[in-house]
């Protein structure tokens, strides 16, 4: 027992320590991004290439003066960073990252994914409330308003692969595209809830065609506009890595998660194992501890896959906010209940004729068929 | 048995407990209200003497589940005063919320992971969004001023009271037979369970109580309209 939870902690420490350098990264990915988009050079004076900027940045960050506005409410103004930040890397521990390689593999883990989306809305409430000013108040008004809209259809999207699959175990919708329980049928469900996920979730994160509880134009800078210093940094944070975590769901959800397709009969799943050779031979049998396992080719080829295709997920975030302009309020919500809701109710309408037109392709049926010996008496 | 560290913790729990309770009993009547933050303080110290006592006193497998149990009820219990307390509507609100957190920790301690992510998603991811929405339109936008003022509170105060005393000793003299027989099956894939039980047996039931959603829906939208 003290074994195990001390391996959890040790998981949950690299977790959190990969997950800050990533955020730090992606900052600086989105600013060059967007300024190669903008035809403009972006952040290049710190370091090579720049690539020192997110450590001078979040110096900078630390450092600076902490105001807090004399009318604002501190208890909750203080927590209001924390709740975005934490339900945004909570949302990361869920996910597994590599064949064998993550922190837990909870049987809901759908439904918590969805709670912990809708629990950092109150980051956003909270602050906008709390600081007393009127922009940060219209931001967490619109913010509330979006994140009860586009909610729907994010819960929508995901229930399609869940009920093709029959279980809320993200490895367990992961295995669908597994050779043996492929088929080429699914796509007609999965790639169109595939594009509404990507949309709800790019509201959800308030990304920039969706940016609305922030906008600067309208706004100054919207729920956040009283924050400074590191609280300041931590709502960017928490919606980074929110963005992250819901193109990691995605990819597990629509890309087929950590694995490859198979060319010419070679399954490229382990494509470390394919270079290095037999992977049995070379690291020993990868049966049992994680440590052994996550460090065997077929973790690292896994792993190095995942990050690939959710980086790429993140690219075309970045590459939609370099192009699309924002949206107006009302377009925003006739968007999300006329076009979205609707679409995701037929998805999950389709779904549903698919599980019971095909009862034999489901992926993971086998885990309804379990349940039907349940009858209670 | 009754050694002395068994004594010492036993005494820690009870006085642990009343001095828990009584603060706040204390902070919920209004005349208390300057004192409250030492109040506060002191039903925080209680609470925790107490849980240190329980813990101390159960078998070491069960500790962490006590231990987790003590806590979603404090949050249940603290969050329920402050809900009636708090001057401050949108901070009642919030308390609520942490009530309803306690209640899907609950969930998850008995195993009923999907009632308590259900819980989390439903009341306090959706309704009470709507509710601080409701506060803070009404609020700030349309400058109402909202104090929460609970004229009814000693008749609210009995009606609790009684409840809880027919709880209480509902719990003390029957053991409740679970009319479900639960196995291990079930246990592990809940969520199925749920979903069986929902769309199989009691399918009708299901469907008449979503229906009666839908005419609520519609009635709301109806009461509403401007025509």
């Amino acid at each position: 027992m003290p074994q195990d939870i001390l391996l959890i902690l040790v998981r949950g420490v690299i977790l959190v320590v990969v997950c800050l350098t990533a955020f730090a990264y992606l900052t600086y990915l989105e600013r060059r991004v967007l300024s190669w988009f903008q035809w403009r050079v972006g952040p290049n004076r710190v370091g090579p290439w720049g690539l020192f900027q997110p450590i001078a940045d979040g110096v900078k960050a630390i450092l600076k003066q902490e105001l807090i506005p004399r009318r604002a409410d501190k208890v909750l103004y203080l927590i209001a960073p924390i709740i975005s930040f934490s339900a945004a890397f909570t949302m990361f521990s869920l996910i597994p990252v590599g064949e064998r390689v993550f922190l837990t593999d909870l049987p809901i883990a759908v439904l918590v994914f969805l709670g912990l989306s809708s629990l950092a809305a109150y980051g956003v409430i909270l602050a906008g409330w709390s600081s007393q000013n009127r922009y940060s108040f219209m931001g967490a008004l619109r913010s509330i308003a979006q994140v009860i809209s586009y909610e729907l259809g994010l819960g929508l999207a995901l229930m399609v692969p869940v009920m093709i699959v029959g279980s809320l175990k993200i490895t367990d919708i992961g295995n669908i595209y597994r050779a043996e329980t492929w088929h080429p049928a699914y796509l007609f469900v999965l790639l169109p809830a595939g594009v509404l996920f990507l949309v709800s979730a790019m509201a959800e994160t308030a990304r920039i065609p969706f940016d609305l509880p922030e906008c600067e134009s309208e706004l100054v800078t919207g729920f956040h506009t009283e924050y400074s210093s590191l609280k300041y940094a931590m709502f960017p944070m928490g919606e980074y890595m929110g963005m992250s975590a819901m193109c990691a769901i995605a990819v597990h959800f629509f890309l087929g998660g950590y694995l490859l397709p198979a060319i010419g009969g070679v399954d490229l799943t382990n494509w470390v194992g394919l270079i290095v050779g037999n992977p049995d031979a070379v690291w020993g049998p990868q049966e049992g501890y994680w440590t052994v396992v996550s460090l065997s080719a077929l973790g690292l080829s896994t792993t190095l896959t995942f990050v690939a295709k959710t980086l790429f997920l993140i690219l075309i975030f970045m590459w939609i906010r370099a192009t699309e302009p924002r949206f107006r309020y009302d377009q925003l919500m006739q968007f999300g209940w006329k076009v979205l809701l609707p679409a995701g109710l037929v998805l999950v309408f389709l779904a549903a004729l698919f599980v019971v037109l095909m009862p034999d392709l489901g992926g993971g049926a086998q885990s309804t068929m379990e349940v039907s010996m349940y009858v209670p008496r | 048995m009754a050694t002395p560290v068994v004594i010492f913790f036993s005494y820690l729990l009870v006085a642990g407990l009343l001095v828990g309770v009584s603060s706040l009993i204390l902070l919920a009547i209004a005349r208390f209200r300057p004192y409250r933050r030492f109040l506060a303080t002191l039903a925080v110290l209680g609470f925790v003497a107490f849980v240190w006592g329980m813990c101390a006193l159960t078998q070491p497998g069960y500790r962490l589940l006590v231990c987790y149990f003590w806590l979603f009820t404090a949050a249940v219990v603290g969050g329920g005063v402050g809900c009636v307390t708090m001057r401050n509507v949108f901070h009642a609100a919030l308390m609520l919320i942490l009530s309803l957190l306690g209640v899907a920790g609950y969930f998850i301690l008995v195993n009923a992971e999907f009632l308590a992510m259900v819980q989390v998603i439903i009341y306090i991811g959706g309704i009470m969004v709507l509710f601080l929405f409701g506060i803070m339109v009404s609020q700030n936008i349309i400058g109402t001023q909202l104090k929460q003022n609970t004229p009814q509170s000693p008749w609210a105060a009995i009606c609790a009271g009684v409840l809880f005393m027919v709880m209480f000793f509902t719990g003390l003299f029957m053991t409740l037979k679970p009319t479900l027989t639960v196995t291990p099956d079930v246990l592990g894939n809940n969520t199925g369970s749920v979903g069986w039980s929902l769309m199989a047996t009691y399918a009708l039931p299901f469907e008449v109580a979503s229906v009666l959603l839908l005419m609520a829906m519609l009635g709301a939208i109806i009461l509403v309209r401007k025509d």
